[in-house]
């Protein structure tokens, strides 16, 4: 089967990063477990699991980093290997691991060229791109500072800097935020938006659901070494995400809840605040709107009503997944 | 400037080398180098100057030329290496000046040498197994460069202070050689092979830093003190008048590239009054019975030829190491071409024609011995060489068991198939270069011997992969242990004992020179011996065999075993 997959298959051409049979076993527990992950050019695709579900390991065998016990890699439909016989798929990848060692012997500026030309950037284009990096990663003042000087939150800024020098197809980012307070969280994320803008490819492991939700148009998730649910974000909601109205109400909820429970529409409702109630309704926009009249008819003093839908920490919780944030 | 564009340039050419030179070449550390490498060489100048004689002080001196005066007596006689001063007319001394330029030129070269090996050693150790510890290579590994590529730039840039201090001392010691009257091209030539002679140390010195990456400064002391008292011993024994010694250990020596001094020293012009580096016994050492080291040019090629291969291989194994760290130095196929050739290259030296007063039989029974003991002690070490980490014996039993190819060629398999075939080459060889250079009466004994002492090493190395299928962190070790008792402890048994091995031969053929004890023993003892061996190694690899397959079986079936 995998003969016959490793042949270069249209499907396989087409993906950015296609997995088949992956598995990584460390003594007798099995870290990734059969893994068969296709990801799309262009894509974000947020990988999401507990502690331990074998996320890091995944990033790291699609990074070359650790050897697959069994199964193949194809990155763009090229079959990736750890040794230096495939330097063209090397050059079209950029990891970011959790921990992220630097030089700190060099300044800002001699660490990114180093790397830049470990990537065959030659001049005046390495120039130019250590110039675009530093601007977009903020770090254009700190140029000619020792890197020992930095922040956790610079150090990380340059180590995403280091990992994009070479304009990779594939970024693959592990836990990028980790550790950065919200402000560098922030100024992360929009990096990364503006990475995706350009054409990357992004896979991206993070704990942090709301922003993956933000930023990703797939996502993974990951448990026990399994993926065990792999689509779009759009597809996740539309399945497993119930619509909610939220009402609040002047007075106290009783009136509220007598009124609702004549609706037919409505199949429950759970207090979220003193005077407010989360409302599972299964009907339209227009129908809640009926509702909204039915509410204000009865006498009830509504002071907030709008539509909900389940965020993805909800989903991943609901599937029956425990998730560190 | 300058400086900026020519690194700028080498940057574009190795990216490595550039990174390494930018974090070393500061003003500081240059003026400091510069300052320590005019300051030694002044100190070796100034000390060789003040042993030159004193016109009207000096009678007799090692740099005179003089004749004895008219009242000396006939006779005493001057100590060695002494000569009568005598002034000119002016009432200068006539001295021999080639001969001091051309010590200066050799007391240059051994010291150059010895620092720039040392630590250029040091730093490449220290400095890699840091990189491995903070895990800045890994980043360094994902990038497109080849494992050369990376390992060049480290052994050019690591030591460059040293390279610098080197190049500054080289005015001096080429116009020491020139003086000195060496012929231009052999000082040329002993630069390259002192080059290569670099190449090939610090390329095993990197691929010994990622060997097991722990305590990078205590792995740097240990083979930094390990390589200088080998290279010190072995330059002791090149001023030896007698350092031929008609054996391996000639091939051995070869690997000292100070051994160059001596052609160097012969054409200089003072060739006859150098009291360092003037024996030319080497001139005797054969290969195959080709003499080769008669002449300066080809001796220094073949110094050029062996570095050469002894680099290759060191960064063969250097690019497997890079890129797979828990994977083995060198494939199992990879294994078989090195054995041929290191086996070549040992009995090479070890057919030269037998030396000394005695050249009976001895010679050559004890040359075998030692090329066989040798040979056998790089079996043991390819043993642990070629054996993978635990966790690919686990997969592989797990999942690509199968193919017997896979037992001579796979890259996850155990190591004991590819020890195998390597010991039979090595047996191979020696058996059939006994039966064909040994007189009659000793070769049938001495060559069964060589088998059954092959068959002790595959049957130790069995013994080794059964320990090291064993679950735990520090199998290595006690396999190690073991095949070293395996070797050692019957000897010191059989010495309290003092079972002779003339008389009772049984006992040493469980032995790892099973050959001193067959001469006086029966075809029948040695042939029964050989069955035993065989049988015991069969054995043994039953039980390894069972042990890959429980190792192979799943989780569940093992949990059902154990609760069973």
């Amino acid at each position: 089967m995998l003969a016959a997959q490793s042949t270069s298959s249209p499907i396989i051409d087409q993906m950015a990063i296609a997995t088949f049979n992956l598995t990584k076993q460390f003594d007798r527990q099995v870290a990734v477990s059969d893994v068969e992950l296709q990801v799309q050019s262009g894509e974000v695709y947020g990988l999401i699991g507990p502690n331990g579900a074998g996320k890091t390991t995944l990033i790291r065998m699609l990074a070359t980093a650790e050897e697959p016990t069994l199964g193949e890699i194809y990155i763009h439909g090229d079959r990736l290997l750890r040794d230096d016989s495939n330097p063209h798929l090397k050059q079209r990848l950029g990891y970011l691991p959790d921990d992220f060692p630097l030089y700190d012997d060099l300044n800002v500026w001699d660490y990114l060229d180093y790397f830049a030309r470990l990537y065959n950037l030659h001049q005046p284009r390495r120039r130019r791109r250590l110039s675009e990096v530093l601007e977009l990663v903020q770090l254009t003042h700190k140029r000619d500072d020792k890197i020992a000087t930095l922040s956790r939150g610079m150090k990380q800024r340059l180590s995403l800097a280091r990992t994009i020098i070479h304009e990779p197809l594939l970024l693959l980012l592990d836990e990028p935020v980790s550790g950065l307070d919200p402000i560098a969280r922030m100024q992360f994320r929009e990096i990364i938006k503006v990475l995706q803008e350009a054409g990357m490819t992004i896979l991206i492991s993070s704990h942090v659901l709301s922003d993956l939700a933000e930023l990703c148009s797939s996502v993974g998730i990951m448990e026990l070494g399994y993926l065990v649910e792999s689509t779009s974000l759009e597809d996740l909601y539309q399945r497993l995400s119930r619509q909610y109205l939220v009402v609040s109400t002047l007075d106290n909820l009783d009136g509220l809840v007598g009124e609702l429970k004549q609706q037919p529409l409505v199949r429950s409702w759970e207090s979220c605040a003193p005077n407010r109630l989360q409302v599972e309704f299964a009907g339209t926009p227009a129908e809640s709107t009926a509702l909204l009249k039915d509410l204000i008819a009865a006498g009830i003093p509504v002071s907030e009503f709008y539509g909900k839908t389940e965020d993805l920490e909800s989903i991943f919780l609901k599937l029956g997944h425990q998730q560190t944030t | 400037m300058v400086f900026h564009q020519w690194l700028d340039r080498i940057g574009d050419w190795n990216p490595q080398l550039f990174r390494e030179l930018k974090g070393r070449l500061s003003k500081k550390a240059l003026g400091l180098v510069a300052i320590a490498s005019l300051f030694t060489q002044g100190i070796f100048y100034l000390s060789l100057r003040i042993a030159l004689p004193s016109a009207g002080i000096s009678t007799t001196n090692h740099y005179c030329i003089g004749r004895a005066p008219a009242d000396f007596d006939p006779n005493s006689h001057l100590i060695h290496s002494q000569n009568f001063c005598v002034a000119d007319a002016a009432g200068n001394l006539n001295l021999n000046w080639p001969l001091w330029w051309t010590d200066l030129f050799i007391t240059l070269s051994v010291v150059g040498f010895f620092v720039a090996l040392l630590g250029g050693v040091y730093l490449l150790i220290q400095d890699l197994g840091k990189e491995q510890k903070a895990g800045t290579l890994n980043f360094v590994k994902l990038s497109p460069q080849s494992a050369q590529a990376i390992a060049i730039g480290k052994i050019l840039g690591v030591p460059s202070l040293i390279y610098v201090g080197l190049a500054l001392v080289l005015p001096l010691h080429f116009w020491a050689g020139l003086r000195g009257g060496i012929p231009l091209p052999l000082i040329l030539l002993f630069y390259g092979v002192i080059t290569a002679s670099y190449g090939f140390f610090y390329s095993g010195a990197a691929l010994y830093s990622l060997v097991n990456p722990t305590q990078p400064a205590l792995k740097a002391w240990l083979a930094t003190g390990g390589l200088f008292y080998l290279m010190m011993g072995s330059t002791t024994f090149l001023l030896q008048e007698n350092s031929h010694v008609g054996n391996l250990m000639d091939g051995v020596n070869l690997f000292n590239p100070l051994h160059m001094l001596v052609y160097l020293g012969q054409a200089s012009a003072a060739a006859e009054q150098l009291l360092t580096f003037n024996y030319d016994s080497l001139a005797d050492v054969s290969f195959f019975r080709v003499y080769l080291w008669e002449n300066g040019a080809i001796a220094g090629l073949i110094y050029l030829l062996l570095y050469g291969m002894g680099i290759y291989w060191f960064l063969q194994a250097f690019r497997r190491k890079f890129h797979y760290l828990n994977g083995t130095l060198l494939s199992k196929k990879q294994s078989y071409g090195l054995t041929a050739l290191l086996t070549i290259f040992g009995l090479g030296f070890t057919v030269q024609s037998p030396l000394g007063a005695i050249a009976d039989h001895n010679d050559w029974l004890f040359n075998f011995l030692l090329l066989s003991l040798a040979g056998s002690c790089y079996l043991f070490t390819l043993m642990a060489v070629l054996s993978p980490s635990f966790q690919s014996l686990q997969d592989w039993s797990r999942y690509q068991k199968g193919e017997w190819q896979d037992w001579f060629f796979g890259e996850r398999s155990p190591a004991i198939g590819a020890v195998m075939v390597n010991v039979a080459i090595v047996t191979g060889a020696i058996a059939l270069a006994v039966a064909v250079i040994v007189a009659p009466p000793y070769k049938i004994s001495f060559a069964l011997g060589v088998v059954m002492q092959g068959l002790m090493v595959v049957l130790l190395c069995v013994v080794a992969q059964r320990v090291l299928l064993k679950k735990g962190k520090r199998q290595g070790i006690g396999a190690t242990i073991l095949v070293t008792s395996g070797v050692i402890l019957p000897f010191i048994f059989l010495g309290i004992n003092g079972v002779n091995p003339e008389l009772q031969a049984a006992p040493w053929f469980w032995t790892i020179i099973p050959m001193v004890a067959t001469e006086n023993a029966s075809l029948a003892s040695i042939f029964l011996t050989i069955l035993g061996q065989m049988g015991a190694i069969a054995v043994l690899h039953w039980v390894v065999g069972r042990r890959i397959q429980q190792l192979g079986t799943s989780e569940l079936k093992q949990t059902l075993t154990t609760a069973g």
